[in-house]
């Protein structure tokens, strides 16, 4: 009976521990030209001929989950984080994640997803008041994108991108699903502007504000940008 | 436990609370409104009606959403055919009546919103309506002593956000029930119609009902019904939000509760009478590849038949809801939170 008892203890208190003994795993998502950290108002080179410069770039990311060989490692409650180049802090996130465990596979939704879209008035993140939501005609704007280029022939040379739609067959927002080498402590995802903004024909399409069959190629393009950075 | 028994309690008293500031009457469907997002209670309304009835909502000060949606004409907006903003800027519909809302999925005559609490959204931000940002709405708020006792009395502290603000506006408009005319009187069986009313109310079911259907008085459908374009506003309706030409020209079928109040009428407001209206549906339907089938054979009435119609749409009138004085300016929650109380 009496060893019974410290077995159990044992297990009990090697229960506690477990359960206690937590790890922060950080997600890191870095908006790039190139290889160099995107920098407002700087001027890059879009081509030989023609120069480009951001001045708004904000995007959500939501429902991150975090999978070891496709089993659920953790699933964050209430996902929604807008990053906003012009906050660095809203790059990073983390989460906790039980100790030793290893990640290899990270899925999230670049976007906000149909469901939350028809949800009414959330607060946090999704505040109507960030200016991420269309007032005109309801729907989260999934990115917003702007900045002037001298190929666009527009009021200041200006170029806009609001990305959304949440309703078929415009329904804008992107599973997206990195593999990534068996991780522990931290995941760093960069998002290339430059290869985006390349496959774009600046001089014909420089404006979207609601969702449309463009919205939905943009926004494709825009997930297939998003790749783990490997070399950190 | 005890905080369970303190959770049992507190939703105890917020289902006492929604039923004072709520009801479902007897026959109707269940609302489509999910309340336990928002569950209400007298506080939030309190400070949505507040809100509803305050020009600070708007860029310059000038205007409320009571100045588009008056009480007193089951709030809409009447002698204006399309509603006029600050500036005097005059938009390009007009003004609905609000009413029956916890029972509607979609907004607008094209249905571009999707959830009542994200409606005011529109007016704020539209240039030609109040040209403002839920942002600055909410500085505005958040720098004012009477708004910082009224979010802390409906939120327990005084900041203003934009959820709280829209949801605090969607539960006044929630309680704006009508459901008390001389036909729920009819229906309930403590009134009945005279032999005129009687008849048009038989008409009615025969040629309008697919649409307006009882008790709600519409299906919350779209459809074209045959109004000529009107060439100087071009309005495509719902295909501005689908992008889908099989919805060019439909318009969200409204209700018909307290018609009487809520002239003048369509979407553009081109009708000042019913008998205008009726005198459409029986003489001036447009056909077009999109018109409602319900409409393609032309409806025909004596002209004393479109009076019987229209002495039963009178019976929709619902004077209790039009002159309620929980639904009108709400000058006792200001005198009572003002700041120099
Ligand atoms: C300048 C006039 C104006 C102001 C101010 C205004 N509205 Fe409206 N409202 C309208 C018009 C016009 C429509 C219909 C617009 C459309 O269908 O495109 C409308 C539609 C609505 C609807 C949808 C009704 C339905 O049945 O679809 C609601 C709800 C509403 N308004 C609430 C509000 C609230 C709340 C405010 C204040 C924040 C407000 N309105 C301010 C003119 C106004
Ligand atoms: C095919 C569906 C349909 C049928 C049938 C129909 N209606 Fe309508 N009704 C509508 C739609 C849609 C509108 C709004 C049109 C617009 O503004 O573009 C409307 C608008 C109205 C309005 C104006 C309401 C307002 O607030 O502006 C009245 C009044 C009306 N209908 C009465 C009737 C009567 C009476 C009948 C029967 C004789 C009838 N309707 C049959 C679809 C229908």
């Amino acid at each position: 009976m009496v060893p019974k008892m410290k077995y159990l203890i044992v297990i009990f208190c090697l229960q506690v521990t477990l359960s206690n003994s937590q790890n922060n795993m950080q997600l890191v998502v870095r908006p790039k030209w190139e290889n160099q950290p995107m920098v407002f108002d700087s001027i890059y080179q879009l081509s030989t001929e023609n120069q480009i410069s951001f001045d708004v770039l904000k995007f959500y990311i939501s429902k991150i989950t975090l999978l070891h060989d496709d089993d659920l490692v953790y699933s964050e409650p209430n996902s929604f984080h807008l990053v906003d180049a012009s906050k660095p802090e809203s790059f990073s996130m983390s989460f906790p994640i039980p100790e030793f465990q290893k990640i290899n596979k990270i899925n999230f939704i670049l976007g906000i997803d149909s469901i939350t879209n028809v949800s009414g008035a959330m607060g946090g993140d999704l505040d109507p008041m960030l200016g991420m939501y269309w007032t005109w005609q309801s729907g989260y704007i999934n990115a917003k994108i702007e900045g002037t280029c001298s190929q666009c022939e527009t009021r200041k040379n200006a170029f806009i991108f609001h990305l959304g739609g949440y309703k078929q067959p415009f329904d804008s927002f992107q599973n997206i699903s990195l593999k990534i080498q068996n991780v522990s402590q931290s995941i760093v995802i960069d998002f290339d502007l430059s290869t985006w903004i390349k496959n774009i024909n600046l001089s014909v399409q420089n404006n979207i504000m609601s969702p449309s069959e463009n919205a939905v190629k943009l926004s494709k393009s825009l997930a297939e940008n998003f790749k783990i950075n490997r070399s950190e | 436990m005890k905080s369970g028994i303190a959770i049992l309690i507190l939703i105890f008293f917020s289902v006492i609370h929604t039923s004072e500031l709520f009801y479902i009457p007897a026959h109707w469907p269940k609302p489509v409104y999910n309340f336990t997002k928002n569950p209400l209670i007298q506080a939030k309304v309190n400070l949505g009606r507040v809100l509803f009835y305050d020009p600070k909502l708007s860029k310059d000060y000038s205007i409320s959403c009571a100045s588009c949606h008056s009480p007193f004409s089951a709030f809409a907006h009447t002698d204006h055919d399309l509603s006029h903003g600050i500036h005097d800027s005059i938009g390009t519909r007009n003004a609905p009546a609000l009413m029956n809302l916890a029972w509607q999925d979609v907004f607008m005559w094209d249905g571009a919103i999707n959830h009542l609490d994200m409606q005011a959204l529109a007016p704020i931000s539209h240039p030609a309506e109040m040209g403002n940002s839920l942002d600055t709405v909410v500085q505005r708020l958040n720098n004012d002593k009477m708004y910082n006792s009224l979010f802390t009395a409906a939120y327990g502290n005084p900041d203003a956000t934009g959820e709280k603000t829209l949801k605090a506006i969607s539960q006044f408009m929630l309680t704006l029930i009508s459901a008390d005319s001389k036909y729920d009187r009819v229906m309930r069986k403590i009134d009945t119609f005279t032999l005129q009313e009687n008849n048009g109310y038989r008409l009615f079911r025969k040629h309008c009902e697919a649409c307006h259907k009882e008790p709600l008085f519409t299906s919350f459908g779209f459809a074209n019904n045959g109004l000529k374009v009107d060439t100087t506003l071009v309005d495509v309706g719902r295909a501005k939000v689908s992008l889908n030409e099989n919805d060019l020209y439909k318009f969200k079928i409204p209700t018909l509760r307290n018609i009487e109040y809520t002239y003048p009428y369509m979407h553009d407001g081109r009708y000042k009478k019913l008998s205008q209206v009726l005198n459409h549906y029986t003489k001036d339907i447009q056909s077009s590849s999109t018109l409602a089938p319900q409409l393609l054979n032309p409806i025909v009435i004596t002209s004393n038949e479109k009076v019987d119609i229209i002495s039963f749409l009178l019976t929709l009138s619902d004077k209790e809801f039009v002159f309620n004085k929980k639904f009108q300016y709400p000058k006792e929650i200001i005198d009572s939170f003002s700041v120099n109380k």
